[in-house]
């Protein structure tokens, strides 16, 4: 039984990945696991946000989120790997705004990570992603249809559809294709500045088939949810799917390049 | 590597379509994905009160097909439920607890009487992420005290566990009793199961897709994570599977 992953010029982009809020598992250092292990299945890059120290914070403080970006800032400055996400939360617009200009405007990050202190639908989130607009770097923007209630502040694929509707000219990820569903994509297909990442629960087959039909495969992003996931068990839901070599590249690698424009640019003619 | 798949469904699953679920595409993407035999359990039963109706049809449509090792579905709470271990050359019989709306304490009649005629159990502990489950149809999931409680109440019984996570493997297998073992199919996390075989020993897992549902690709991926060795590949991919089973 092989498990093999096609070779992508300049290594596949996982566009969903978290730091920092596990325990190791090769090592004594979980980021450095995460870099082995992205590495062994030909991941170059980790689209990557902490959200917190120890645990994923719903409702951060504005310390919290500096703290968080603190740490997502040194993960990015000392392992090429990793591509930096501001987390921010549309409680503290005024800390989220100066982080965004801290670490995208003036430094390397590429994109922001909304999660759950609010949904989508709120108005307190235009102000953020107005300027990630403006920076031009995409919203990852958590999202799950949940039959047992979402939570507090969780937004549903409807909430991103009413979010990317107010912002036509931002890029907002959402995320978890798995979490949600036939319903999600069907919510933001006719939303062409949305796209999804598949990861979200388990690797359930036919999701990506289904969001190759309605959005497209220039509009889907691999993506794992790394650590609370595994990378190559969220890649073989990539690989299964009915995607031909040009599409699989995309929605590997060329999706992400095209739309997180400050990663690093690669020799395309460069081997891994 | 020589792999037996524990824990595969076939047919029509009543939630959403899937690409490969008839017989002949199941068997197909399996092989593709380096699966050499399944167990197959019907799929449709996660929404029949009587299991048998559709164990007749698969058993027989299965028969000539030596790929496959039918495991019929049986519903202890429901007169008559041992007839199940009639079902001819059956290696084992699938308990859905969650679905079926039961507990494990009302399985102890047909637990002990398919240890006494050297037929494995398989406690199914979850169908599906009850978060992405279907509004009407949110199905009870397994506990490791009432899995551990029947192994203990029937020792001389096999079991296998499936569709369990990796904590709940953990609290299954922990200091458990030694007639319980688990499959990989819902287990994720990064290098899981080399990191199982550290706590627990290889012996007592054995290998799973949850297919058609699942990617059974994704097995292949959790394999290559653990870096196995030959002798690890053998038992963990095989040979657990074929002395748990008596397959031949």
């Amino acid at each position: 039984m092989d498990f093999t992953v096609p070779e992508i010029a300049g290594g596949i982009i996982d566009a969903h990945v978290h730091a920092k809020q596990v325990d190791p598992w090769r090592s004594d250092d979980p980021v450095a696991d995460l870099a082995t292990d992205a590495t062994r299945v030909g991941i170059s890059t980790m689209i990557t946000s902490v959200l917190g120290l120890g645990s994923y914070l719903a409702t951060p403080t504005a310390d919290d989120l500096v703290v968080a970006n603190g740490w997502a800032s040194e993960i990015v400055a000392g392992n090429a790997g990793f591509a930096g996400l501001v987390y921010c939360s549309p409680d503290h617009v005024d800390v989220s705004l100066e982080l965004m200009r801290r670490h995208i405007a003036e430094g390397p990050f590429v994109g922001i990570k909304l999660w759950i202190a609010r949904k989508a639908s709120d108005p307190a989130l235009d102000p953020i992603v107005s300027y990630a607009a403006e920076l031009g770097v995409p919203v990852l923007q958590h999202a799950w249809y949940k039959t047992v209630g979402q939570l507090p502040g969780e937004s549903t694929p409807a909430d991103v559809a009413h979010l990317a509707a107010r912002h036509p000219d931002a890029t907002i990820q959402m995320a978890h294709l798995s979490g949600c569903g036939e319903r999600g994509v069907l919510d933001i297909a006719d939303l062409p500045n949305v796209v999804v990442d598949t990861c979200g629960g388990d690797p359930e087959d036919g999701m990506v088939d289904f969001a190759l039909e309605h959005l497209g495969a220039e509009r889907i992003l691999y993506g794992s949810d790394a650590p609370g996931r595994d990378f190559g068990v969220q890649l073989s839901r990539v690989l299964a799917a009915g995607l031909d070599d040009d599409q699989l590249r995309a929605v590997l690698a060329g999706n992400a390049r095209r739309l997180y424009t400050r990663l690093p640019a690669v020799d395309p003619t460069r081997e891994q | 590597m020589r792999i037996i798949d524990t824990a595969a469904f076939v047919g029509s699953w009543p939630f959403r379509p899937l690409p490969d679920s008839g017989p002949e595409a199941l068997k197909a993407r399996l092989q593709r994905a380096g699966i050499a035999h399944a167990l197959v359990s019907p799929v449709e039963t996660v929404l029949q009160r009587s299991p048998q109706t559709a164990n007749r049809v698969w058993a027989a449509r299965l028969a000539d097909d030596p790929f496959f090792s039918f495991v019929p579905v049986a519903d202890p709470a429901q007169a008559g439920a041992v007839q199940v271990l009639d079902q001819a050359e059956a290696p084992a019989v699938r308990l859905l607890p969650g679905p079926h709306g039961y507990g494990l304490d009302q399985a102890r009649d047909l637990a002990t009487e398919a240890g006494r005629r050297d037929v494995a159990v398989i406690l199914q502990w979850r169908m599906i992420d009850v978060r992405m489950a279907h509004p009407d149809v949110v199905h009870r999931e397994l506990t490791a005290p009432e899995v551990r409680s029947l192994a203990e109440a029937c020792p001389d019984t096999r079991f296998l566990v499936a569709g369990a996570r990796q904590p709940e493997v953990a609290a299954v297998l922990a200091d458990g009793p030694a007639n319980l073992w688990c499959e990989l199919s819902t287990v994720e996390s990064p290098n899981v199961v080399r990191r199982l075989i550290e706590a627990y020993g290889i012996d007592r897992l054995l290998c799973g897709t949850h297919a058609p549902i699942h990617v059974p690709e994704a097995l292949a991926a959790k394999l290559a994570a653990a870096d196995l060795s030959e002798g690890e590949q053998e038992v963990l991919g095989h040979r657990t599977a074929e002395e748990l089973f008596r397959l031949a």
